[in-house]
């Protein structure tokens, strides 16, 4: 029963900074209608500049956001600039094959500067924990958890409570339409990346606190967060805070009561039958599945 | 007059479909455009909305010359289009779609005051504001889509074949809502493919065909042309003006 409620814990916890990951992907698909595949890199970006911060300037990797969610900003804003608008025909299969450049790059980048070996984010909150139901839960969990709440709180308050949110859902709702009303439709949808981008840097310092990393990371990462946004339902935020928290609870139940080797297999049987009863997803149109 | 097109040449992907229109519309007038499918009708408003750039030809607007300019700056100058196809945002709230209207407005005071007039004006948008937009009927989207361009000061409105798909009583409603648009004074320039009913109501009509304007004039005049009906009956106006 105790390595139920560890499992359960401890999947909802990690959750938490999946569905932070997982919503900037998700977001970018229902403003932009592409599938940035280049997420998983950004995060990885993202986890690496938390780790420069606090490894050469020593700067705490919760104020270290403060910097690394900026610049992540505008380098989301610019792949969009650059890259992204320029796809006039096809765009969801020619943005796969553009992002993945970009992932690819971002890559090269982290690589050459940081190597392959893995890295992790030491900080004192690793060694912390308190009791909980008979275990003993890591506070730097709690904390990450925590931080991705505040955040998808911000971005639900930013999507939902402001004049830009309403836009932005007018945007990938009807891209026409938005356009006639005065939405600068280029301009919002390089927004969008860029606070895709900047999630993806407080999702990235998030994972980097709770697991190891290295710069080719990104495709577990990548696969895992498109795995989320198809279970929750492509453009849904609220789906893929979902379906983070149903995979990793999933996951780490059977890994923690069962076998870890079974923990992926168990969640990809649960995604194929939910696919197959609903292919757009938990929360997902057809319309999203369509495209 | 307050528009005026000349010797446009515009299109999609390099080619034309618009080749060579002239036409003035005149301050507080209602015109209407007809013409059998593919007469560039439509085109001629997104040319004019900024949707799509003219390859050549000058499109003024009160004397300005307004070519080039983004959409955004052409309603910044008063002219609103309400396209042919549906244009509301369907997972947002009728409220929350008629403030939108309002978004190139920096002061946001002035937005809720003008949200505050036109549910005055607009009982659905009222009645409906809270539920989804989605969840209306296609003349009561219509009919909204036409309230939201009162979130600013229309100058000129654009209706591009406001009568598509909608059954017949509901075609009365939105008929009788652009009848009232232009009994305020709003110059209001229409696409209709139902052209005698689009003729009745307009002040003035015009006939494309083949990306060029072939007759216009006072609609009671191009309604009863001789030749208007045998444009429709696969015919062709080329010698007719």
């Amino acid at each position: 029963m105790s390595l139920l409620l560890d499992g359960i814990i401890s999947g909802i916890l990690t959750g938490g900074v999946y569905a932070l990951m997982a919503s900037g992907l998700t977001l970018v698909f229902g403003v932009l209608e592409i599938i940035n595949v280049a997420q998983g890199s950004l995060i990885v970006a993202g986890a690496f500049l938390s780790y420069a911060l606090l490894t050469y300037l020593h700067i705490n990797i919760f104020l270290g956001l403060i910097l690394t969610m900026p610049f992540m900003f505008l380098v989301g804003y610019v792949v969009d600039r650059v890259f992204v608008r320029r796809l006039r025909v096809d765009r969801v299969m020619m943005s796969i094959m553009v992002t993945y450049g970009v992932a690819l790059v971002i890559d090269g980048i982290l690589t050459m500067i940081f190597s392959t070996s893995y890295v992790h984010l030491q900080t004192a909150a690793l060694n912390q924990s308190f009791p909980l139901a008979g275990m003993r839960v890591p506070m730097i969990y709690v904390y990450v958890f925590l931080m991705s709440v505040v955040f998808l709180l911000a971005l639900y308050a930013l999507l939902y409570r402001t004049t830009f949110g309403q836009a932005l859902r007018a945007t990938a709702q009807n891209r026409n339409a938005a356009r006639l009303i005065g939405i600068d439709v280029d301009q919002m949808s390089s927004i969008t990346f860029g606070i895709c981008a900047a999630l993806a840097a407080a999702g990235g310092m998030g994972y980097g606190a709770i697991s190891s990393f290295h710069p080719n990371s990104q495709f577990d990462l990548i696969s895992r967060v498109l795995v989320i946004i198809v279970l929750g339902g492509m453009g849904n935020i609220g789906g893929a805070l979902v379906a983070s928290l149903l995979m990793l609870v999933i996951e780490d139940v059977v890994s923690t009561v069962w076998l870890p080797n079974w923990s992926t297999l168990i969640f990809f049987i649960v995604l194929a039958m939910t696919l197959a009863l609903r292919p757009q997803g938990l929360f997902g149109s057809k319309e999203a599945r369509q495209q | 007059m307050v528009l005026t097109l000349k010797d446009i040449y515009a299109g999609y992907g390099g080619a034309d479909i618009l080749r060579g229109v002239s036409l003035t519309v005149e301050q507080g007038s209602l015109t209407c455009i007809v013409g059998p499918n593919g007469a560039g009708k439509s085109t001629v408003l997104r040319t004019i909305s900024g949707v799509i750039r003219p390859r050549r030809g000058l499109v003024q607007f009160g004397g300005v010359t307004i070519n080039g300019f983004s959409p955004r700056r052409i309603l910044e100058m008063g002219i609103l289009q309400v396209p042919q196809e549906r244009s509301l945002f369907p997972q947002l709230t009728v409220q929350e779609n008629v403030r939108l209207g309002g978004f190139i407005l920096k002061d946001t005071r002035l937005v809720e005051r003008r949200l505050g007039a036109v549910m005055e004006r607009f009982p659905l948008v009222k009645e409906r504001a809270k539920e989804l937009a989605g969840s209306l009927s296609g003349g009561q989207q219509k009919l909204v889509e036409f309230a939201r361009c009162f979130m600013l000061d229309p100058k000129l409105i654009l209706l591009d074949e406001p009568s598509m798909g909608l059954d017949p009583q509901t075609f009365k409603q939105v008929f009788a809502m652009v009848r009232e648009i232009h009994a305020e004074g709003v110059t209001v320039l229409m696409v209709e493919q139902n052209t005698k009913s689009g003729l009745e109501i307009a002040t003035h009509g015009v006939v494309m065909e083949g990306g060029m304007v072939r007759l216009d004039g006072p609609s009671q005049d191009v309604l009863h042309h001789p030749r208007i009906g045998q444009l429709f009956l696969g015919g062709t106006l080329t010698m007719a003006k």
